[in-house]
């Protein structure tokens, strides 16, 4: 059953040099309970689907299509009714943990505030909980945590902190937009753990934004493959490691460390003015004369979805 | 003549806070190391270790507490002005963040044409060499009429790159050059490091805390703790 | 994180649009005024007409003590304001950029030498310092416009070498010095661009910090007599029975006038920082 149903979801911006599809009519299902990973290379638009989720759009942004949660469409949802959700229900950890935190509030106020917003806690009631939800990421003194600036706290300490005031309130569905970007390994592997001790603790599912495979590898049931606006890869986990079918996940997962760094061949396509037919066309090792021409739609193929001609 | 290695000789480093405190925060502990041409030696550490001192100890932009820093037979801090210049462009320094490397104020064609300027190509080559330049790193002509933000990170390395190798150093030293770029792009970053290796013989001093970045570039590689280098 | 609708993004381009026209209109206006000042102006203002005369056709705003068209006098006012406002605040952006600089970007024993000079400059007090100088030197208006720009740099060279501090450790800043740029080609071609919009900025303000002090030392009498400034007229006004009979022809429009030409810098001003940090919020 689904919790996040995602249906023709188009996110548009109008540049100087016209019009931009960050996001190219994307339809996607988030189960209940299970982590999607979106994965895709920086600019691919995979930030604006999950922004666009909580409405946190640039104010620019033109969006069409429906975000179904719970049978009600996110996007005609008012600015009133949308604090409840965010935060609440679907909550969003951000990227760069040390410029997502207010500088100038220790982080236990921050988290904190959390608790007293949504729930109307009493500010000595929620500090408490503040102590208790310290307690259970794994830092051995709260109190004094809770009472240091983000300055005073290491990246890796500040990113568990965002993830703390994401699942203080049991959300049903986080959305982690690049958790491990930027972390050295020992930090990916702390946040790694963290995120997969929350989502088995709490159980809610979580949407998990990376452009990095590994990551992706370690905490999803399911990957959805991400390029230039549109989703060309659906795949559970097992059968995606086992062997992608979309050539430009084939590429990606060729490109990762632990296959040897192989480059996927040319460069990223404009999102302004994309290749005709299939995005990928112009990198692919395998195209054919009908990949220039047609759009390619999705085809079935056991549990993947995969939008290929090569799999017609 | 075998050409000059860059050597790093007993190199300290120590920070003392406070004016009157005693207290000293050290963050190199007699370092030695030695890279030569064509080689590529690999520095591995966590964040903070001080391994971004360590490179910029090496390439002159700061100076050891202790120890010297040796290009061949001289020592830098005992270099004359016109050997120090010399030094400058034969030994370079590659940042971790591509779009903060490049003057933000400056489209990507006067970032390059001021460095071109520096080594002295007459005016009518110019426009030339710039193209060589862009090719050489995999990027088109368009880029040089863009600014830093209009550039994926990708794109920015390259141009950084590129900026380099206008004076044809002998020694890079890259400091966590592909940490913030993407995987793939990682992948297309590093296959263009070897390549420039292979065609120009430079040396690398590559630090990073990615271990299969590491291993997959160095020759050597030597691990930075505790202010210490160990080689396996 | 908020999500600013479409039509909130549109106000505050569209508020700090006004601003601006509002701003560089009457900036315009004035400045129109003192280089035109020979043209525009009815009437010679040191020529003497019957003195006291209400507003009239003759003379739009009436005339003063001794006789002199006062819209002429006001017309004509304009470039003591502009040249006093513009040149102290030139002189004081030059210095002030210079030693903001060289002390943020060397440090160490130059920068002590420079903020320690920076410090004495501001201990000194400037009110009384001008009046010693005034008693000293024949009040012309370059000697104010020296002195103002002398004292006012002090400001602008703490914000400029907090701003090189900052700067100065940006990866393209070493970058530059690492593939060989001399220090000052770094300063003034890496450094520089990119503090520029906070000193423009500071730079109009102090125009409009300028022309009040000017203004304020005319109308305590330290002024330039040879010359027609809006804050003497306000010092005649008072002094030779302006107020008291209640000539608000006299003494009002050099007010308003001063008011209006420091306002609208200040609105230019606020319009060019504002849009320069939406344009790096942006990003």
């Amino acid at each position: 059953m689904s919790c996040l149903q995602i249906r023709n979801l188009t996110v548009r911006f109008g540049t100087a040099s016209g019009p931009l599809k960050a996001v190219d009519c994307v339809s996607l299902a988030h189960e209940k309970e299970e982590t999607l990973a979106l994965v895709g290379e920086t600019g691919c638009g995979k930030s604006m689907l999950g922004r666009a989720v909580l409405k946190l759009l640039p104010g620019d942004a033109l969006v069409s299509g429906e975000i179904l949660y719970e049978g009600r469409n996110l996007l005609s949802l008012s600015e009133k009714d949308l604090p409840v959700i965010r935060g609440n229900e679907i909550s969003y950890v951000l990227q760069n943990p040390s410029l997502a935190l207010d500088p100038v509030r220790t982080v236990g106020k921050q988290i904190s505030e959390v608790f007293h917003i949504h729930r109307r806690i009493k500010i000595k009631d929620a500090a408490r909980k503040t102590d208790l939800l310290l307690q259970r990421m794994g830092f051995s003194t709260p109190e004094e945590i809770a009472s240091l600036y983000p300055f005073q706290l290491s990246e890796g300490m500040n990113q568990r902190i965002l993830i703390a005031m994401a699942v203080a309130l049991h959300p049903r569905i986080i959305i982690a937009d690049e958790p491990t970007k930027g972390l050295d390994e020992r930090l990916k592997k702390e946040v790694i753990g963290e995120l997969d001790r929350i989502k088995k603790e709490k159980e809610s599912s979580l949407l998990l934004i990376s452009h990095d495979l590994g990551v992706a590898r370690k905490l999803s049931n399911r990957i959805a493959i991400m390029y230039c606006g549109q989703i060309v890869e659906v795949s559970p986990a097992a059968d995606f490691f086992a062997g992608p079918l979309h050539p430009y996940s084939r590429a990606l997962l060729e490109s990762h460390p632990e296959n040897g760094f192989n480059p996927v061949p040319g460069t990223a396509p404009s999102m302004i003015a994309p290749p005709r037919g299939c995005r990928f066309h112009p990198r692919c090792g395998r195209k054919m004369d009908i990949c220039a021409e047609k759009e390619p739609q999705q085809y079935r193929k056991k549990e993947t979805d995969v939008k290929c001609f090569l799999h017609r | 003549m075998l050409s000059p290695s860059l050597r790093a000789d007993e190199v300290s480093r120590a920070y003392s806070s406070g004016l009157l405190s005693k207290r000293k925060k050290t963050v190199l502990d007699r370092v030695s190391l030695e890279v030569k041409k064509g080689e590529t030696l690999g520095i591995m550490g966590e964040s903070g270790t001080g391994k971004t001192t360590l490179g910029k100890i090496i390439t002159g932009l700061e100076a050891p507490s202790t120890g010297n820093v040796f290009y061949g037979e001289k020592s830098l801090s005992r270099m004359k002005n016109t050997e120090r210049k010399r030094f400058r462009s034969r030994v370079q320094m590659v940042f971790q963040n591509p779009e903060g490397s490049l003057n933000p104020r400056k489209k990507i064609e006067l970032s390059l044409n001021q460095v071109l300027k520096l080594t002295g190509t007459p005016g009518r080559k110019q426009k030339e060499a710039l193209l060589l330049a862009l090719e050489s790193v995999g990027l088109t002509e368009d880029v040089l009429y863009r600014y830093p933000h209009q550039l994926s990170g990708g794109q920015n390395q390259r141009v950084v790159l590129a900026r380099v190798l206008f004076l044809q150093p002998h020694f890079i030293v890259l400091d966590e050059p592909t940490s913030a770029l993407d995987m793939s792009v990682q992948a297309q970053i590093l296959h263009l490091l070897k390549r420039l290796q292979r065609e120009t013989g430079m040396g690398y001093v590559f630090i990073s805390h990615d271990r299969s970045v590491v291993e997959f570039v160095s020759d050597r590689i030597g691990i930075l703790a505790n202010g210490r280098l160990h080689f396996s | 994180m908020k999500a600013l609708s479409p039509a909130q993004k549109r106000i505050s381009g569209e508020r700090r649009n006004a601003f601006l026209l509002f701003g560089a209109a009457l900036m315009a206006f004035f400045l129109v005024l003192s280089l035109f000042a020979p043209w525009i102006a009815p009437r010679d203002p040191w020529e003497r007409f019957e003195p006291y005369a209400a507003p009239g056709k003759e003379h739009l705003l009436g005339t003063n003590d001794l006789g002199h068209d006062i819209l002429s006098e006001l017309i004509y006012g304009s470039r003591v304001s502009l040249i006093v406002g513009l040149g102290a605040s030139l002189l004081a952006t030059a210095i002030g950029l210079l030693v903001g600089l060289f002390s943020g970007y060397f440090k160490g024993v130059p920068d002590e030498i420079l903020m320690g000079a920076t410090d004495i400059f501001l201990m000194i007090p400037r009110i009384p310092l001008i009046i010693i100088l005034a008693a000293f030197l024949k009040p012309s208006f370059w000697i104010i416009a020296l002195v103002i720009g002398l004292f006012w740099w002090t400001s602008i060279a703490r914000v400029v070498r907090s701003k090189t501090i900052q700067v100065r450790e940006m990866p393209f800043v070493q970058s530059a010095e690492c593939l060989g740029f001399s220090g000052r080609r770094v300063i003034f071609s890496e450094i520089l661009p990119n503090i520029l919009h906070i000193v423009v900025p500071k730079f109009m303000l102090t125009v409009a910090a300028a022309m009040i002090s000017e203004a304020s030392l005319s109308f305590i009498g330290l002024g330039d007599p040879s010359m027609k400034s809006w804050g003497l007229m306000l010092n005649y006004a008072f002094n030779r029975g302006g107020f008291i009979n209640g000539m608000w022809w006299w003494f009002l429009p050099p007010g308003i006038c001063i008011t209006l030409f420091v306002l609208s810098i200040v609105f230019v001003s606020f319009a060019i920082q504002s849009g320069e940090e939406r344009q790096m919020g942006l990003r």
